[in-house]
């Protein structure tokens, strides 16, 4: 990987990807220990508040474990610990990667590291002590948010350095994801503090700036994290370059422009203006534009394959992120209908939604960029084959029983809420779907196996790295056709 | 080309634009209504939150309970919520102005509470909802909220706010100042007040439902 392939105007030495991979090393391997314990965390809280759905006495005897509480730390465990340790092992890595360029002092991210942590943890002690704000992903208390600002700038702060010490001047398409997403967190992070928890917004405009805050922290963050992702790993495991690639431009806009609205669609029907619910459910149409762009170039790189390339454990999480995320596009259309979402609204169908945005598409994803990444870092595979072929499909399995049975149980619970005659008693509605949460609850259940399989696997891997002796040479090791490796 | 700068601007610009229509568009649009001054009663509509039912407005809030239920009824054509008597009119903008914390719900795991203080006129009635949900409403998937409720052995007199539950001799069930004041924020929910504009914009509506029916059938 000599430096004649580079653009001819690099006339000084590149840094080597040892030497990347050395400045970034123990921050990345903490943030993948520390989101796979929060994953772990995050499913056992959604296991519990599912049960609590079937079993409503199940830990309800004290105020701490109260289905109302479990609810949001499940939420804010996945989102703050998993999606974001997940989002910042994956963008600082695929930044110093396609930036060519190392991180600063290692020490500084992982003190930012340790403190985003710490403040995960006290929003929620705060949310189970009674402290929580009451809105959708803004529910930490403040003293946990200001902690987790700060700690995200430090972060930030690093993945900004590697940016301005780039060689190459043409960005890559996951680095316009990465790097619009760097900085959309702390913004909307502020609007949302100070829009709901500090009050400067009365009535429903709150549960307006709620509901946009919330679905942002998915479209305007992980999304796009996830997005890279997959525009990074899968050509490079494929083989091919991106179908397309020169649209990859109007996805992006395109899937920011109309995605940011989208969680209005959540308020239709309700006591908010008509053009807002109409804002909504308009941007969750017009999302035809960016998924056609960006499925025309993931579904046309995944054909193009060649039979000798396009094989990994990477690739097979994130051809199942990529599809679920068109999945997900058509779905949030067709719960967009009028006629649909009559039934379908304020029921576990947005709890599908959710599940289907955070689990199917985000969190496959960055599975797949963290079966990619990690053996790098380490330089040495990945200690258990079969241990990533049990996460695998138990991720699958486990994901398509939760999202299927929460689509079923909704439809089953709006249906019974609207036909008043066969319905007469709100007492009888649950009865007509605790079923389908039988499913949701093994579900979670076997999510959580695969969980499990993925966390020892990170902990054998550090393990090894730290105590055992790399195997080889990471070049030997991982050969990438040099064009891919940098931006294409 | 360096295209770091453009797109640091056009993120800038999108997040700029989406936080105008979504949020400063709906603050500019209806952030300053106020209350409805209705001359023949002499009262302002909404009411202003009495201490105690703001205090309820927060126990609401750190129990989660809108994690189950909404507050937000919609419009006859949508849904069966006026047909339930979950209130007679589709909730509208001014409802909320007086609340400290608008938490309008996603999901109707529990009935729609915004007009549950029409329908239950007694504070023991929540009291024993929330105490003993499987009792007070056979049926109900409500988890019990005891730890709202002292359980004392009764030194000299029973108190007179003791629950009408089953409890050994010599003990009594009193809710806590919590509990109060949760049941006095939920007593307070009450939007059976027609103001200009929902007579306005739902004309069919503004007739006294024939669906608002008797307590047992709501719930």
């Amino acid at each position: 990987m000599d430096s004649d392939s580079r653009t001819p105007q690099i006339s000084d030495r590149l840094p080597e990807w040892a030497e990347i991979d050395a400045s970034i090393k123990v921050p990345t391997l903490f943030f993948v220990y520390a989101a796979a314990a929060w994953l772990v965390t995050a499913t056992v809280l959604g296991f519990i508040a599912t049960v609590q759905m079937v079993q409503p006495a199940f830990l309800g005897d004290c105020a701490w474990t109260t289905h109302g509480r479990i609810v949001p730390l499940a939420r804010n465990a996945l989102i703050y610990g998993w999606g974001f340790n997940a989002a910042f092992a994956v963008l600082i890595w695929m930044s110093a990667r396609l930036c060519r360029a190392p991180a600063p002092k290692w020490g500084i991210t992982l003190v930012g590291a340790l403190f985003w942590n710490v403040g995960v943890k006290l929003g929620l002690i705060g949310i189970m002590i009674g402290d929580s704000t009451g809105h959708f992903l803004l529910e930490m208390p403040s003293y946990a948010a200001a902690l987790m600002f700060v700690s995200y700038g430090i972060i930030g702060a690093i993945v900004a350095i590697i940016y301005s010490r780039r060689r190459e001047a043409n960005l890559f398409v996951s680095q316009w994801y990465g790097l619009a997403a760097l900085f959309w967190f702390p913004w909307l992070f502020t609007i949302g503090q100070a829009a709901v928890v500090f009050g400067s917004i009365r009535g429903t405009g709150q549960a307006v700036a709620s509901v946009w805050y919330g679905h942002n922290i998915y479209a305007l963050f992980l999304a796009p994290i996830a997005l890279g992702a997959i525009y990074y790993i899968l050509p490079k495991r494929i083989g091919r370059p991106i179908s397309g690639y020169s649209w990859a431009p109007l996805g992006f806009w395109s899937f920011a422009l109309f995605a940011t609205f989208g969680g209005l669609a959540y308020l239709a029907g309700g006591p908010v203006p008509g053009w807002v619910q109409a804002l909504g459910v308009s941007a969750n149409f017009m999302m035809l534009v960016p998924l056609t762009v960006i499925g025309y170039n993931f579904i046309g790189t995944m054909l193009s394959g060649s039979a000798a390339g396009g094989s990994g454990p990477a690739l097979r999480f994130i051809k199942f992120g990529a599809i679920a995320f068109l999945i997900a596009g058509v779905m949030i259309k067709i719960f967009s209908v009028p006629q649909v979402y009559v039934t379908t609204q304020l029921t576990f169908v947005n709890e599908a939604m959710n599940q289907m945005h955070w689990y199917a598409f985000v969190t496959m994803s960055f599975f797949g960029a963290i079966y990619f990444l990690l053996p790098r870092l380490v330089s040495q595979g990945w200690p258990s084959g079969a241990l990533i072929t049990a996460h695998y499909w138990s991720s699958v399995a486990g994901v398509i029983m939760v999202v299927g049975s929460l689509v079923l149980a909704g439809i089953a619970q709006g249906g019974a809420i609207n036909d008043v005659e066969a319905f007469p008693l709100f007492a009888d509605v649950a009865g007509h779907y605790t079923g389908y949460l039988v499913a949701t609850v093994l579900g979670f259940l076997t999510l959580l196996v695969g969980q499990l399989a993925f966390l020892v696997n990170i902990l054998m891997a550090i393990y090894q790295s730290c105590f055992g002796k790399t195997t080889s040479d990471p070049a030997v090791l991982f050969p990438n056709p040099p064009a891919l490796e940098v931006n294409s | 080309m360096n295209r770091g700068p453009y797109i640091f601007l056009g993120a800038f610009a999108l997040l700029a634009f989406s936080w105008t229509a979504a949020i400063l568009a709906n603050q500019l649009g209806y952030g300053t209504l106020t209350p409805h001054y209705d001359t023949m009663e002499g009262k302002f509509f909404p009411a202003p939150q009495p201490g105690l039912v703001a205090r309820g407005a927060a126990v609401y809030t750190d129990l989660g309970c809108a994690v189950c239920h909404t507050q937000q009824v919609r419009r006859a054509d949508l849904g069966g919520d006026l047909a339930r008597g979950w209130g007679q009119r589709a909730s509208v903008v001014r409802d909320y102005i007086q609340e400290e914390i608008v938490q309008l719900g996603s999901n109707r795991i529990g009935p729609d509470l915004r007009n549950v203080g029409a329908r239950y006129e007694n504070p023991e009635d929540f009291f024993n909802l929330l105490y003993a949900p499987a009792q007070a409403l056979p049926g109900s998937n409500m988890p019990a909220y005891r730890f709202l409720f002292e359980e004392s052995k009764i030194t000299g007199e029973r108190s007179k706010d003791a629950l009408d539950v089953d409890v050994p001799d010599g003990y009594q069930v009193v809710p806590t100042e919590r509990a109060r004041s949760l049941v006095a924020y939920l007593s307070y929910l009450n939007d059976t007040y027609a103001y200009p504009e929902t007579e306005y914009v739902y004309p069919e509506e503004s007739e006294p439902s024939e669906a608002a029916t008797t307590e047992e059938e709501t719930h």
